[in-house]
């Protein structure tokens, strides 16, 4: 009961410094921490892809020139422009950048992710015993020259729980298969059974395939996703914010977890599907709230929607993270590694993006309903 | 005990009730298990003899029968199975018995088994004369009358002395797994085994993709792994794929068996005499006509070579008369020995495998035992001798079941640990409960309130049960990704939890009605789900449906916990909080 009328005394002071402040303290600082890691690590590769970039930039800008003259609407008419709206410019920024990295990635490796074998052809072995990974890649690609080899460290709890390699056997030659399966164990500084390790391989055209294949089915998802979303709300503005939302989560995720260098493997592809459904919850309940809601101001009504959606987000978070932690499979590590991230841009992108755009929406549309 | 009575009389709560009774009748689960289940019963076998009955496809595993006893030894898991077959064996050679009779108790019935002794019969290289009296009747003239009488008369026979030895018993003829404590079954990434994708090279029809998968079932059959589970399966484009999960660690010999045409032919002088699958009526597995017979070394490599013997069809030895009719008999290295002009050719897939000389007393004769022989190399005898091994069970399971119509290619094969599977499972589960007790604190922190982070909680687990009460009922099985998603699905629960929770709270503080904080929660949870749904939807068909379990286990959880466990946990939260 204490805890309501804490929440009511807030309420009832309605100054919009604290809920600035607030704002400014919580996500904020994480997205600038972001877009610096971004600015930092993309600008040398910038300059490849010039043309590219200069395309989706000017297309951007377009977009905020529109929304520029928007927003410049009710300025002109009355005050200037609120820190809420300011604060827009960062998602929105972070976006572009996202979209950069992304471009310089597909023009440089010809690929928009890192795939792992199960999305490109080739074979993974999964070793459970711990072994140095740098060392065991030079030793291994002294054996096979002719190979790529990845050899990357499998973590549980900090500790290094095995190796996962990654080469490029083709699945018709089965005396590769055998002869790299047979320098594993020679060059291997542990002794290895067959019950210390799991291979998986997969064909090239069928990795190519499947590869297609999620990526139609991540459009098709993102399509119904959008149908559902309008035909919910009915309303043209908050839809499109909810669905801008749910693309940036997409897209910064994708970007971040380029940049961390990781291999997307099959599981990885299902933990983004599954990062639209549930970036979009918080989505959901801050345009019900705000839209549904008849009491009180809309900024009240953002404020309340961010209480239970923190609250969302964090109990994610919080299983997510244990699950990253603790878990050794790495099926089950990379999903959980990229609704991590996922979640964390989702914060901004719900709190400052979708609900910016709302309330500049829902303030006008209550101005002009006024009128 | 007045609320305990509003929340146990209300509607929804019972719903949730009959769906949990429900879950726990599909899993059925038991604390203790002990005994192994049979999966596999050979047909002909001395245990299909004995009228154990092969359970059938795509039985729960709580319903397979289980074996508890083998004569005096108690069966509690694989090991102690093995071991009290293995005691059996070593009592019948120990004691020469040329039979034995076993008796199996099971969780169903009583079944006495007889199994024979497998006997090696060697020449010693001496004959034995052996007087041989049979009773004839003889007709003889007495005083002009014929008389019929009965007479002994005894012939001299002269045999090759042979020695008999008993290797052992007659394999049971079964498969058995350790008896499952539930109808959960798990996916091959926790079980262990081998899965591969086949691609036909070119497009089957219904009837000859059911043949396919048929004669590699057979196949797989004949190598006796513990469990075989093989389906087509298409993506999205509509490319056709076979999937076949074998679990045993074998993956090299399973991915030989399913790539491999399979296309055997016997020919002499370019003339066919029969080919593997439909010429042959029987492929001898006994140890007396089907062994390694020696070993040599050869450079730094050891040759091992076997044979075995195969019976073909009456047509196909009256093929073998009428070619080797017209062949001229040679003499050969053995002077007493001679044979055939021709020898007959082994051909596996249009490729030349082997020839052997034939006898030329088998000229003209239609002969339906066949000899074939073969060699395997390794770099030591007894590689060399698992890999003659191998290759016998390979070479007759081809033999056995004919060729592949179509070639299939392999477009994808994982092998698992059966150990790494276990230790993955174990942790996937301490994962799932970690988070759960992560989320509650956390929910506890933010509403202060027990009346909510326990009811949270077992929302939390119910939902969990209610999705595995959900897979055992269909036989889906689990795997790894699907575990995420049970993970990821009570994950969603929680969050629509919040907003009931929140709703709730704060709707009262604006004095709404609890009606209007419902339904605005349930306007936000049923956005969400609508979401959710469509997000996974498409995942049923990307990719061979691999990512099948993760979409099933995600739609099917959030499914449940909007439909029956959140408006149940919308009314205890209602009650408790003394509406």
């Amino acid at each position: 009961m204490k805890h309501q009328e804490k929440l009511e005394n807030i309420e009832n002071v309605d100054s919009s410094k604290t809920e600035e402040e607030e704002r400014k303290e919580t996500p904020k600082k994480e997205n600038v921490a972001e877009n610096e890691e971004l600015f930092e690590k993309k600008e040398p590769k910038v300059e490849i892809i010039k043309e590219k970039k200069k395309k989706k930039k000017f297309f951007f800008k377009k977009r905020e020139e529109k929304e520029k003259v928007k927003r410049e609407k009710p300025i002109k008419e009355k005050k200037p422009k609120k820190l809420y709206q300011w604060l827009l410019l960062i998602p929105f920024i972070i976006l572009i950048l996202a979209i950069v990295q992304i471009c310089v990635q597909s023009a440089t490796t010809g690929d928009f992710i890192y795939r792992d074998a199960s999305l490109k052809g080739g074979s993974t072995i999964t070793v459970y015993k711990v072994i140095e990974p740098g060392q065991l890649q030079e030793s291994l690609q002294a054996k096979f020259p002719d190979k790529s080899i990845v050899v990357k460290k499998l973590n549980k709890a900090g500790k290094q729980a095995g190796v996962i390699i990654d080469v490029d056997i083709d699945i018709n030659k089965r005396e590769d298969r055998d002869s790299f399966e047979a320098g594993l164990l020679e060059v291997s500084p542990v002794e290895l059974t067959q019950d210390d390790y799991d291979i998986r391989s997969m064909g090239s055209t069928l990795g190519e395939g499947f590869f297609k294949e999620v990526v139609i089915a991540m459009v098709i998802a993102f399509v119904l996703m959008g149908v559902v979303v309008f035909g919910y709300f009915r309303n043209f503005v908050p839809s499109i914010a909810v669905i801008l939302a749910a693309f940036s989560d997409i897209v910064i995720t994708l970007a971040i977890v380029n940049i961390l260098g990781i291999r997307i493997s099959i599981a990885g592809i299902a933990a983004f599907l599954m990062l639209i459904g549930y970036s979009i919850d918080t989505d959901i309940l801050l345009s019900t709230r705000v839209l549904k809601t008849k009491e009180s101001n809309v900024k009240s009504r953002i404020k309340s929607a961010m209480k239970t959606g923190l609250t969302m987000t964090f109990t994610t978070l919080a299983a997510v993270s244990i699950a990253f932690f603790v878990s050794t499979a790495p099926p089950i590590k990379q999903i959980m590694t990229i609704l991590l991230i996922g979640l964390i841009v989702d914060l901004m992108n719900t709190w400052i993006q979708n609900a910016g755009i709302l309330r500049w929406f829902a303030e006008r549309k209550f101005k002009h309903g006024q009128s | 005990m007045g609320r305990a009575k509003k929340i146990f009389t209300n509607g929804r709560v019972i719903l949730m009730l009959i769906f949990i009774a429900l879950a726990l009748l599909a899993i059925s689960p038991t604390i203790k298990t002990e005994g192994v289940a049979i999966t596999f019963v050979e047909k002909g076998s001395a245990a299909d003899i004995a009228g154990i009955q092969k359970p059938p496809g795509g039985a729960n595993p709580r319903s397979l029968e289980v074996i508890k006893r083998i004569d005096n030894y108690f069966i509690a898991d694989e090991a102690d199975y093995f071991a009290a077959i293995k005691a059996i064996n070593k009592s019948v050679v120990e004691n020469q018995l040329s039979e034995k009779v076993v008796v199996i108790t099971t969780n169903k019935k009583l079944y006495t088994v007889l199994l024979e002794s497998v006997v090696d019969e060697k020449r010693t290289g001496e004959y034995v004369i052996k007087n041989i009296t049979t009773e004839k009747n003889v007709t003889q003239i007495i005083n002009g009358s014929k008389v019929v009488a009965l007479e002994n008369i005894t012939e001299e026979v002269r045999e090759a002395e042979t020695i008999k030895t008993v290797l052992g018993i007659q394999n049971l003829g079964i498969r058995v797994v350790k008896a499952p404590g539930s109808n959960l079954r798990k996916g091959i990434d926790l079980a262990g085994g081998v899965r591969v994708l086949l691609q036909p090279e070119v497009e089957l029809d219904d009837k000859n993709m059911s043949l396919i998968i048929k004669i590699m079932e057979n196949r797989l059959n004949h190598l006796g792994l513990a469990n075989i589970n093989i389906r087509k399966v298409t993506n999205i484009k509509g490319d056709q794929f076979i999937s076949v999960e074998v679990t045993g660690f074998n993956e090299k010999q399973v991915v030989n068996l399913l790539s491999q045409q399979g296309k055997f032919e016997a020919k002499i002088a370019n003339q066919t005499v029969f080919v593997g699958g439909k010429d042959i009526k029987n492929v001898c597995t006994s140890s007396q006509c089907s062994r390694i017979e020696s070993c040599s070394r050869s450079g730094n490599q050891i040759f091992c070579n076997y044979f075995f013997q195969v019976t073909i069809s009456p047509e196909s030895a009256q093929r073998f008369a009428e070619i080797t009719e017209k062949l001229e008999v040679i003499p050969s290295e053995d002077p007493t020995n001679p044979v055939l002009s021709e020898k007959i050719d082994f051909f596996l897939d249009d490729q030349y495998e082997q020839s052997l000389s034939i006898s030329a007393d088998l000229k003209g004769k239609p002969e339906t035992t066949v000899r074939i022989t073969g060699s395997a190399i390794g770099k030591d005898e007894d590689e060399a001798r698992i890999n003659s091994r191998d290759e016998i069970q390979n070479l007759q399971a081809i033999l056995l079941t004919g060729s592949i119509p179509v070639k299939m290619n392999i477009v994808q094969s994982d092998a698992f640990s059966p150990i790494l599977g276990k230790e993955a499972l174990n942790n996937t589960i301490l994962v799932g409960l970690l988070s759960i007790l992560g989320v509650a604190a956390i929910i506890f922190i933010r509403f202060r309130k027990l009346a909510i982070s326990i009811p949270v909680m077992i929302t939390m687990l119910i939902e969990v049960f209610l999705i595995l009460g959900f897979a055992a009922f269909f036989g889906w099985e689990l795997d790894l990704v699907a575990l995420a998603g049970i993970i990821i699905a009570t994950g969603t629960g929680v969050d629509d939890q919040i907003v009931i929770a929140d709703e709730v709270l704060t709707g009262k503080k604006r004095f709404e009605s609890w009606k209007t904080r419902i339904k605005k929660a349930f306007f936000i949870i049923i956005g969400a789900y609508l979401t959710t749904i469509a997000g996974i939807f498409p995942l049923f068909w990307a990719g061979a449906g691999l990512l099948k379990g993760f979409a099933f286990t995600t739609i099917v959880g959030v499914s449940f916990g909007v439909l029956i466990t959140r408006p149940a946990f919308a009314r205890i939260v209602k009650v408790l909080l003394k509406e």
